[in-house]
């Protein structure tokens, strides 16, 4: 047991750290309105509304040793496994991201560029330290969604010990097996440490709620 | 008017913009380096507009901009906001707010230092500017924990460090009350001395203005005209803007029974609100028009106190049909008195006309 919860543990650790960078990124390159923002948007929602079977499903047929990504050898991995959360988490972590930067008035990063401060440096003196609560609070909820992570997991990772099992998995085949003291104790587990993470993310969360405002007029203002 | 590039120093300033369906900017100065030159008109008519344009804010199409031979925006070049060298206060929020207040002055000086290589925090020069802005106390707290008034010394502060080329001032002292405006003005009198850089200095008081101004850029509905001469643009006599007129008084007793003291005009002595200035120091006196009235003869037994014997030099009938400004001469010094048309006839004023002008009401500034 305790192999299955250091793997959950690195495969949210991980991926986290990625998502944390991915989404970032995402939202500076993406443009701030139009067709192009709209559809990449509606994609990243994606995993919000399917079964997560469906996306492990089409993610199986992209890294399967008859897939596109054959070459890869993913399928089965605990890489691939990575690759899954990552998507599956997406969503996730960049709305509190994006709500954050975007709730960051104009007016600062304006007075950042009155005092000298370029569009690279006004992202990492103006941009980050006003959304720092958001980066927290989209950090809590990756790592935490990707710990309850269970139907991609299952359908690109299967049920490898050491490899792909991960907490989720294990407690499915210990119920199974029909070992419920084992089962018990997870289960306990993941509710306890799943409520003390959602408990420490409302302190960071209150953008969360910001409701979206106008894209900046000001040129440099988004970066 | 001068061709574009073909000018030699000073802010230069072409636009000819529309700005929004009822307002269009229209410019066309080159303003000198040297001296406070004030940007004054009424509110909405474009003052922050052009201030915005000039530090790279709003950017219009058409606009030629050029600081000392340097092109800053013309229709192959824009110079980006934190690569022109300037420095500018606005009327409020002008500290990063997850910065404390000597991060936010340093944050500026870090950056702009490649233009002032002096300023760190720890040198004579800082210190010198943190005293003489009474910034001292502020500089570890952050802005919320700041008062509006320190904040603004905070942001002027930084601005005198920074050593600018250009500094923007926008109503920096608009936010405050009257107390702290008048705290506050001598500080940027400080700027003004100690600076040696072009202050554009947008304003709608008079008072301000004819303390600080060494010129005035008017704007009228979006329209500007350079003018060295303050005291015409300021009460010329066919506007209709607030009439107001500042005298030069002292203060030469106090009466604490009465909260009162009373102050020396001309040879004249007029009783007001003791406001805490010492006996003996000279302070300016405005008087709007509309706190003048006008008897025939010396009233006797009147609630209002000041009375100055004056001569009317002219009458001027108002837009609105009911009222009428008459243009006082006070002892050499001019006074505008606004009262009713009604009242103008019952009294048959005409120029020449020798009368009392009762003061009801006159503020200190500085």
């Amino acid at each position: 047991m305790l192999e299955a919860i250091l793997l959950s543990v690195k495969l949210a650790l991980l991926s986290t750290v990625l998502l944390l960078f991915i989404a970032t990124f995402i939202y500076l390159v993406l443009p701030k309105q139009g067709i192009l923002q709209n559809l990449v948007n509606t994609v990243m929602m994606l995993p919000l509304v399917l079964p997560p079977t469906v996306i492990g499903f089409y993610l199986l047929l992209f890294l399967s040793p008859q897939g596109p990504l054959a070459s890869w050898q993913l399928a089965f991995t605990f890489e691939g496994l990575v690759i899954g959360s990552v998507i599956y988490s997406l969503p996730f972590v960049y709305q509190p991201i994006r709500n954050s930067i975007m709730a960051i008035e104009n007016s600062h990063y304006e007075l950042a560029a009155i005092m000298g401060a370029g569009p690279l440096d006004r992202f990492f003196s103006v941009t980050l330290p006003l959304a720092r609560n958001g980066f927290i609070a989209a950090a809590i909820i990756g790592f935490a969604h990707t710990l309850g992570e269970f139907g991609v997991i299952l359908m690109i990772g299967g049920n490898i010990p050491g490899e792909t099992q991960v907490l989720s998995v294990l407690l499915y085949e210990l119920v199974e097996v029909g070992d419920y003291p084992s089962a018990h104790k997870l289960s306990a587990l993941l509710l306890l440490s799943s409520f003390c993470l959602l408990l420490l993310m409302s302190r960071f969360s209150e953008s969360w709620l910001v409701k979206e405002s106008a894209t900046p007029a000001f040129k440099g203002g988004q970066n | 008017m001068r061709e574009v590039g073909t000018s030699t120093s000073g802010l230069v300033l072409k636009i000819d913009c529309e700005i929004n369906s009822s307002l269009r900017l229209s410019i066309d100065e080159a303003i000198p380096i040297q001296g406070l030159c004030a940007v004054y008109g009424e509110s909405g008519a474009g003052k922050t507009s052009l201030l915005r344009a000039i530090a790279g804010l709003n950017v219009y199409s058409g606009a030629y901009i050029s600081y000392k031979d340097e092109i800053w925006q013309d229709k192959a070049h824009f110079k980006q906001t934190h690569k022109r060298n300037l420095a500018y206060v606005m009327q409020e929020a002008n500290l990063l707010p997850h910065l404390t207040a000597k991060q936010n002055i340093l944050f500026a000086l870090k950056r702009r230092n490649q233009w002032n290589k002096k300023a760190t925090s720890d040198n004579v020069e800082f210190q010198k500017v943190i005293e003489l802005m009474g910034v001292g106390d502020c500089l570890d707290r952050y802005p919320v924990q700041l008062s509006g008034g320190e904040k603004q010394r905070v942001a002027l502060a930084r601005a005198l460090l920074t050593q600018p080329d250009l500094l923007l001032l926008d109503e920096p002292l608009s936010a405050l009350d009257d107390n702290r405006k008048a705290e506050l003005l001598p500080y940027i009198e400080l700027i003004k001395s100690e600076l040696q850089s072009c202050i554009l200095y947008v304003t709608h008081s008079k008072r301000e203005l004819a303390k600080l101004a060494d010129r005035v850029l008017m704007v009228e509905q979006g329209r500007y005209t350079l003018s060295e001469d303050i005291y015409s643009s300021l009460f010329p006599g066919d506007t209709a803007l607030a009439k107001e007129v500042v005298f030069a008084a002292k203060v030469v007793a106090k009466e604490p029974k009465w909260g009162m003291q009373v102050l020396d005009i001309a040879g004249r002595q007029l009783r007001l609100k003791d406001s805490g200035e010492r006996i003996g120091s000279a302070v300016n006196l405005c008087i709007s028009a509309k706190d003048v009235s006008l008897s025939l003869e010396r009233p006797e037994r009147s609630s209002i106190l000041n009375l100055l014997p004056a001569t009317v030099i002219s009458l001027q009938e108002m837009p609105d049909d009911f009222s009428i400004d008459v243009l006082l001469d006070v002892s050499g010094q001019r006074l505008w008195a606004s009262i009713s048309r009604f009242s103008a006839q019952q009294m048959s004023l005409e120029a020449g006309l020798d009368l009392w002008a009762q003061i009801k009401a006159a503020a200190i500034v500085a």
